[in-house]
């Protein structure tokens, strides 16, 4: 059963990657998103009251931000009148009427990537949603962020050894994770 | 304790540097040991294949971490907030 408490408190170090990576593959802008995240768990906390506890608290932050980024691409329409969009299949001469000559076998495949990339990304933040909280932030700045490993040690107040040991850990269970839920 | 010259390694010093190895933290003799420990080692040369997708899967994820400046605004923000309420 989800537990149906609300922990805002954790809600960042919880959650706010996996929904940040969500929303940049959606509005492609890392700024907006930044802000679509923080729009997005402070409205959760106006709305915790109605919060009833039938979905996990992932579930339910993720059902806010979907609104949040239709909102933000309404919004985006309504202001600069690009509500429409437009198709025009025959606006060169020199090539084929013919459908099927002007098909772009390349953009398609690109598209088909970037999308398993994107559910890749997702799953790879749910692994690391998994693993102890200072793994996964040790994980984070080694291999997202690219820190330094001296950097890191500074910052954390451990010794290098100390640092690949908890690296060694955080990817033998994203390994693991991953075996099961990717390949 | 294994000395840092000794040309055979346990599976500890080579899981240790496969891992240093994902970051290109390994050094040339670092890299030469484990390419021997391997030769002789089936258990770490399979650990070292899937530690090897493990860091292709991360790049091509192209994983994203918000500002970490933002996330501690944003965290502040949240506690009080939090302690506005109760």
């Amino acid at each position: 059963m989800p537990s149906s408490k609300l922990n805002p408190e954790l809600w960042v170090d919880r959650y706010a990657d996996y929904l940040f990576n969500y929303t940049i593959s959606r509005v492609n802008d890392p700024v907006m998103a930044e802000d679509l995240v923080q729009e997005t768990f402070l409205a959760g906390l106006r709305s915790a009251k109605g919060f009833k506890g039938d979905a996990s608290e992932r579930t339910w932050l993720i059902a806010i931000l979907k609104r949040k980024i239709i909102d933000y691409y309404r919004k985006n329409n309504s202001a600069k009148g690009k509500a429409e969009v437009k198709i025009n299949f025959s606006n060169n001469e020199d090539e084929g009427d013919w459908l099927e000559e002007k098909v772009a076998d390349q953009f398609d495949i690109t598209a088909e990537d970037a999308m398993e990339n994107e559910e890749l990304a997702l799953i790879i933040e749910d692994c690391l949603s998994k693993l102890p909280p200072k793994q996964a932030a040790v994980f984070r700045m080694k291999t997202i962020q690219g820190m330094e490993t001296e950097d890191i040690c500074k910052e954390l107040k451990i010794t290098p050894s100390n640092l690949w040991v908890i690296i060694h850990r955080a990817r033998t269970s994203l390994m693991s994770c991953l075996e099961e839920n990717w390949f | 304790m294994h000395s840092k010259n000794t040309l055979f390694i346990d599976c500890k010093e080579a899981v240790r540097i496969c891992d240093k190895a994902q970051y290109d933290e390994a050094g040339l003799w670092e890299k030469f040991k484990l390419r021997l420990h391997h030769a002789y080692c089936s258990s770490c040369r399979k650990h070292s294949v899937k530690n090897g997708e493990l860091t292709k899967l991360c790049d091509k994820a192209n994983l994203k971490c918000m500002d970490p400046a933002k996330k501690k605004a944003l965290k502040d923000e949240i506690r009080s907030a939090c302690s506005k309420e109760s």
